[in-house]
């Protein structure tokens, strides 16, 4: 995603009448075409979808912000950010627009964004605004960057829109936000899609584990026998999400769930032939690396009976943190190495990439449904 | 089309056809198109994560280069490109997989050398016996390579049967395709001596470009263009391949090419296929490539004396480009100061078939030209009676639809609107699509999403033998003519201007004009 400078396209956000915030927008685009006509520069509106998002505090509203701007090189939105505020005066809105410049032929690509505040006692209030300003039958998508929570604002606004994103890797409790996430993600009474950026920072991880069953090793995939994980800090949710992804699309059983306690974390999944598969999932104080991030990891596969062919399967990420190597290693002395960037971990990037699918995303959905399994709670 | 599909760890990862593990060979390594488009592409679809994780590709050329130095040059091409950023990690991987093999290429010996590295490959790197065979060399040198390649049992049809690894053999040929029919069916014969057409994809790379991609999206996943692409409401389509550099140092090869063989017989017609055809049973590579034949059949063949009507060829003088004075293509490295070589041509091609009787298609492309613009524009009929004319509206702007190809890639539709105000005045405006600005996100090129193409199996993309020689029958008329007759006008257009005026008069005659690009 590129980083480059945003532009206001106002010098400061517009203070509106909260009834009349479409009616402000097009004001603030007739101004706007008017100057950059007489500056001669190419200003383009794109609007492909309704983004909005949730911020629980004026700083977060601030940060979000620019995030919601940076997502919408790829995804040119309307972007509505809602801020809880405790001094602001009941519900107020400002607007204003937020340009980058295309570096092909200097055109600006400018996205509008509506920043409400609401007071404490006003957010009940929020749904119905959000309701009046999103764009008539466009997507709408929801970026709560945070577990999903249990607050009646985040129901009713999941009521409004077509996907959640969520952050499970924002709290310390990663595997709590996973299993609120599968209980939210279980509920056939919403008809949102959810998603989540932990799922995002795993792309590459996952992308390289299918690349080691590629041929020749394709085989090897029914022969796993040990994987181990390595994370970073506390939150467990990425290390989690990674085995519940294997096992989802392995279609294995929990025999034992993991047993949590301060060192790793140990389990064993049974293949669908029988065979038990002991999986451990181990913190890892590394820095610089974010916390939950995936550090290695490390899967295992025996020989097929009677032969000499058993492999192993690795991922570390470089120190650099921006890259990761990936190795697979047979008994023979066959040795595949590959090094991939990783996938933009900023919050940016990750948001717009689960912005790109807007519907149901049913491998991370039985990811979820595994990862309650390994948690004991299916 | 053979991807991994069937890997249950890959479903729901969003990309991505991955293909099997392969070995990509490139004939003519140390050319311009390999290292400074082939190479680095192949790179960038690493850097994405697209290549499988055995892989390898090998350079064969005759400079004397080891598979270090090589590297080396080519990661300095990799290092200044401006379409791929580098990345020093992934480089010194995908470097790992680059391997020279320095031989003449009539030489047998270098294919004997070739078929052991590859064997060593398979090995140890678990390959699968999996070749992709790259002709990034002149034309001149296809012939012997695909001999020796036959003769040296690499080729589809002669890998031996018993005792080689399971795996399958594709060649990818650059255009020209031939030099006209003739050459062309001596082409595809000489490549059906030892590979199956299945084998075979003959590269143009405009179409892997995403408008030109776009287009089948367009017309046949929107229920409102399709009803009104025909006769009924076209009234005519333009379809216009400008260039504004020169022959960038190509004299040797334009000098025998010309415009009609360099853009005409390929982009251009390709272009008018994709316009013109019908929608496909399938989005599969025979289906639309059944459809496009279709197309090239039913355009009409032109007599001689109908070339002199509907053609107009044109060579540019010296002039003014981009602000610069340029010379003319006389005055260019290895171009005979007497050449009649056109460098461009306008042509008016009807097509006999139920949609599309009685609508022109006019194609242009031409060197030196004010700027590069590639484009279809597609202009409607005006509305059957002037309702404004006693609110003083004497003229309208029909619709036109624009599909923009390069360089910003896009759709434009016109339309009327009125003028605010009392009075009753129409204006056309213009509803832009911006590629760039609706979706930013990293295009593939052309290149990396064909040589991926090829890798996976799809051939949609590239063109079939009949579609090949259907096309070349229909230029061919054209280069008769013009070897008949000289022309005697040559220099005939100004460098930086829209061609020589008979081009003008070409379409003008019919009461329509170019369009101001």
């Amino acid at each position: 995603m590129s980083t480059a400078t945003l532009i206001p396209l106002i010098a400061a956000p517009r203070r509106v009448d909260v009834k009349a915030i479409d009616r402000e927008l097009a004001e603030l685009w007739r101004a706007a075409a008017a100057s950059s006509e007489a500056e001669r520069i190419a200003l383009s509106r794109a609007r492909t979808l309704t983004l909005v998002a949730y911020a629980p505090t004026p700083d977060a509203g601030t940060r979000l912000a620019e995030v919601a701007a940076r997502t919408c090189q790829r995804h040119p939105a309307r972007t509505i950010i809602l801020i809880a505020d405790p001094a602001a005066a009941d519900l107020t809105a400002e607007v204003t627009a937020v340009c980058q410049v295309r570096r092909r032929n200097l055109k600006q690509i400018c996205c509008e964004q509506v920043l409400i505040r609401a007071a404490p006692a006003a957010e009940g209030r929020i749904p119905s605004l959000v309701r009046q300003v999103i764009l008539p039958d466009m997507p709408v998508v929801l970026y709560w960057p945070g577990p999903p929570a249990a607050e009646r604002l985040f129901r009713d606004l999941g009521e409004i829109v077509d996907r959640v994103i969520v952050d499970t890797a924002a709290v310390p409790d990663g595997h709590g936000a996973l299993l609120a996430a599968h209980t939210l993600a279980a509920d056939r009474s919403s008809h949102a899609a959810l998603s989540d950026l932990t799922w995002g920072r795993m792309t590459t991880w996952r992308g390289l584990t299918a690349h080691f069953f590629d041929p020749p090793y394709t085989e090897a995939l029914d022969r796993i026998t040990r994987i181990r994980v390595a994370h970073a800090g506390s939150s467990r949710a990425q290390g989690l999400l990674y085995v519940g992804w294997l096992a989802g699309r392995m279609r294995w059983r929990v025999e034992q769930p993991f047993i949590r306690g301060d060192g790793p974390w140990r389990g064993t999944l049974v293949d669908q032939r029988g065979r038990a598969i002991p999986v451990s999932l181990h913190a890892e104080s590394r820095a610089p690396h974010p916390a939950g991030a995936l550090l290695s990891t490390l899967i295992v596969t025996g020989s097929p009976a009677g032969q000499n062919g058993g492999a192993t399967f690795s991922i570390a990420r470089k120190d650099d943190a921006g890259s990761v190597i990936a190795v697979a290693e047979s008994e023979h002395g066959q040795v595949i190495r590959r090094a991939l960037p990783l996938d933009p971990q900023d919050e940016a990037p990750l948001l717009a990439a689960e912005m790109d699918v807007l519907g149901h995303d049913r491998v991370y959905e039985e990811s979820l449904r595994a990862v309650a399994a390994l948690l004991g709670q299916a | 089309m053979e991807t991994l599909l069937g890997d249950r760890l890959r479903e729901g990862l969003r990309l991505r056809r991955i293909p099997q593990p392969c070995a990509v060979v490139i004939f003519g390594a140390t050319g311009d198109l390999a290292r400074n488009r082939l190479i680095p592409d192949l790179y960038n679809l690493a850097r994405k994560g697209l290549l499988p994780g055995a892989f390898a590709v090998v350079a064969v050329a005759r400079r004397p280069f080891t598979s270090d130095t090589f590297r080396e040059q080519v990661q300095e091409a990799v290092q200044h490109s401006t379409e791929v950023p580098y990345d020093a990690a992934v480089w010194e991987n995908f470097a790992g997989s680059i391997h020279y093999v320095q031989s003449e290429f009539p030489d047998p010996a270098g294919y004997a050398q070739l078929r052991t590295l590859l064997a060593e490959l398979d090995g140890r790197l678990g390959l699968g016996g999996n070749r992709l065979f790259y002709l990034a060399t002149p034309p001149s040198a296809y012939h012997t390579i695909i001999d020796r390649l036959g003769e040296a049992s690499l080729a589809g049809r002669t890998r031996p049967a018993q005792g080689r690894p399971a795996g399958w053999t594709r060649i990818i040929i650059e255009k020209p395709f031939g030099s006209d029919l003739e050459t062309a069916r001596g082409l595809n014969a000489k490549v059906f001596e030892v590979f199956d057409e299945t084998e075979v994809f003959r590269i143009d790379h405009y179409l892997g470009k995403e408008t030109v991609q776009n287009l089948m999206i367009f017309r046949f996943a929107n229920t409102i263009f399709e009803p009104i692409w025909t006769r009924q409401y076209v009234d005519h389509v333009q379809i216009t391949v400008a260039e504004s550099g020169g022959i960038l140092g190509r004299g040797g090869y334009y000098e025998e090419a010309g415009v009609a063989r360099d853009m005409l017989q390929n982009h251009l017609l390709q272009l008018l296929t994709l316009v013109a055809m019908e929608p496909p049973t399938a989005i599969e590579a025979d289906a639309v490539r059944n459809e496009k034949v279709k197309i090239l059949h039913a355009v009409r063949l032109f007599t001689p004396e109908e070339v002199e009507t509907f053609v107009e060829r044109g060579q540019y003088a010296r002039g003014i480009v981009d602000g610069k004075e340029v010379p003319g293509y006389r005055q260019e490295e290895r171009v005979a100061p007497d050449s009649v070589t056109p460098t461009y041509v306008g042509v008016r091609f009807e097509i006999d078939n139920w949609r599309w009787a009685g609508v022109p298609f006019y194609l242009r492309s031409g060197k030196r030209l004010p700027k590069r613009v590639t484009e279809i524009a597609i202009q409607f009929k005006l509305p059957p009676l002037i309702l404004f004319r006693q609110a003083g509206v004497e003229d309208m702007e029909p619709n036109m639809l624009t599909l923009n190809i390069q360089p910003d890639e896009g759709i434009t539709l016109r339309f009327a609107a009125k003028v605010p105000g009392q009075a009753t005045r129409i204006r056309p405006v213009n509803m832009e699509f911006d590629y760039g600005t609706s979706f930013g996100v990293e295009e593939p090129t052309a290149y990396e999403r064909l040589l991926l193409d090829a890798m996976v199996g799809d051939r949609t993309l590239f063109a079939r033998r009949d579609e090949v020689e259907k096309a070349w029958a229909l230029v061919m008329p054209i280069l008769e003519a013009w070897d008949a007759h000289r022309p005697t006008d040559f220099p005939n257009y100004e460098a930086g201007s829209w061609g020589p005026p008979a081009a003008r008069a070409l379409i003008e005659r019919d009461g329509r004009r170019w369009r101001r690009l």
